[in-house]
């Protein structure tokens, strides 16, 4: 069907424009004016988590476009739709689907820790131990997910 | 010992870039930076630009981007530094030259805040002191050490992209006031950093906690008045 695969067309490019647009807010993160130049600035672990936030959150939010215009596919029947969504099932596809989860892992934990410092300020004082617990989170639960995620793919794929 | 530097030089009369130029000299692990630098202008190229008065981390002229992080050049000892020591100019500001660079929009988001004392017009004119218990003191006392030095305001990754917000240091110089027993201007500075340029611009990035060199709790005050601006409450 033509119209699938125009949409299926539109939303891999979306998906994948997605994360080149991720990459190309962390390069404007650290954009300098023209008569100055020079490395990026060293700051600390708070400077780091902020700049991951902004890139995970805008990543995501590209992603729901693509996302969008699959959905919209459903209003021509449920084979169109699911020819569409056949897209995300390929094997090839997981690598992106595995950074997509734990992209939102990461904006949730660290989007919480930085609600919690709006409501108590004396919690800025401990942002170092509250950084590096957000990222245990993190990395606690996104691990296991990655793991199925990505064994799954792997059985799908011609190489096992 | 010999200290190596790289320093980002910039003459707006000849140059389109800025760009690094190395220097070599002699000096004691003891010595500031601000002494290194000063070798370098006194007796190898009199042309680098920089600004310091003090030199006593008091009056704070010298910030500088210092081996990639804000700091004030008399406050750091040479030991203390990795070599080639790198020394660009504060960022998000215009630079004149070298280490110097335009202050005014530093000013201008420092001016926006009212940064004085505002009586009730109600209230006569007190006829004895504003008394203050050491406990209304102690709510604020960390915001009153603040020199203006914009390491903080320049070490924002929000300022370098948005030079219309007020940054750190008009915020920290705000809650000195906005937390002041004796002054009756919070709801009108709470209003103007309620704005678009104002407190909520903060992403919690902490770069300014880190970069202030006198160890004001940047990051805590800044919270500390969107809480304020949030719930109407000091």
């Amino acid at each position: 069907m033509i119209g699938a695969k125009l949409i299926e067309g539109l939303v891999f490019t979306l998906t994948v424009g997605a994360g080149l647009f991720a990459l190309y807010v962390l390069i404007g993160l650290f954009r300098l004016r023209k008569d100055q130049k020079g490395p990026i600035y060293k700051g600390g672990v708070g400077q780091w988590t902020w700049a991951a936030h902004r890139i995970t959150g805008v990543g995501i939010l590209a992603f729901l476009f693509g996302h969008i215009v699959d959905t919209f596919a459903v209003g021509f029947g449920p084979e169109l739709y699911n020819e569409t969504v056949e897209l995300y099932k390929q094997w090839w596809f997981a690598p992106g689907e595995v950074l997509l989860i734990g992209a939102t892992i990461y904006h949730a934990f660290n989007g919480v820790r930085i609600i919690l410092f709006d409501f108590w300020p004396a919690m800025a004082l401990k942002q170092k131990t509250f950084a590096y617990v957000q990222i245990v989170l993190t990395v606690v639960a996104f691990v296991p997910v990655a793991v199925i995620m990505l064994g799954n793919a792997w059985e799908h794929s011609p190489f096992s | 010992m010999d200290v190596k530097l790289k320093l980002l030089r910039f003459n707006p009369e000849t140059d389109t870039e800025a760009h690094f130029e190395e220097y070599t000299v002699e000096a004691e692990p003891m010595d500031r930076l601000l002494d290194v630098l000063h070798k370098v202008k006194w007796y190898q190229d009199g042309t680098l630009a920089m600004r310091r008065s003090c030199a006593h981390a008091i009056c704070g002229s010298d910030a500088m981007v210092i081996n990639g992080e804000n700091a004030l050049a008399c406050k750091v000892l040479v030991k203390d530094l990795a070599q080639p020591i790198t020394v660009e100019p504060i960022r998000g500001l215009p630079v004149i030259k070298d280490f110097v660079v335009d202050m005014e929009p530093f000013f201008a988001g420092y001016k926006a805040v009212k940064p004085w004392l505002i009586t009730d017009p109600h209230e006569h004119e007190p006829a004895r002191e504003r008394i203050q218990s050491p406990e209304e003191r102690a709510v604020f006392d960390d915001t009153t050490k603040c020199i203006l030095c914009a390491a903080c305001t320049t070490s924002c990754p929000i300022f370098w992209s948005d030079e219309g917000y007020v940054g750190p240091a008009a915020i920290v110089n705000a809650h000195r006031f906005i937390f002041d027993s004796r002054d009756s201007g919070a709801r009108e500075r709470l209003e103007i950093l309620s704005q678009a340029d104002g407190a909520f611009k903060c992403r919690t990035a902490f770069n300014c906690t880190a970069a202030c060199p006198r160890g004001i709790k940047v990051t805590k005050a800044i919270q500390e008045v969107k809480r304020a601006a949030l719930f109407g409450t000091v």
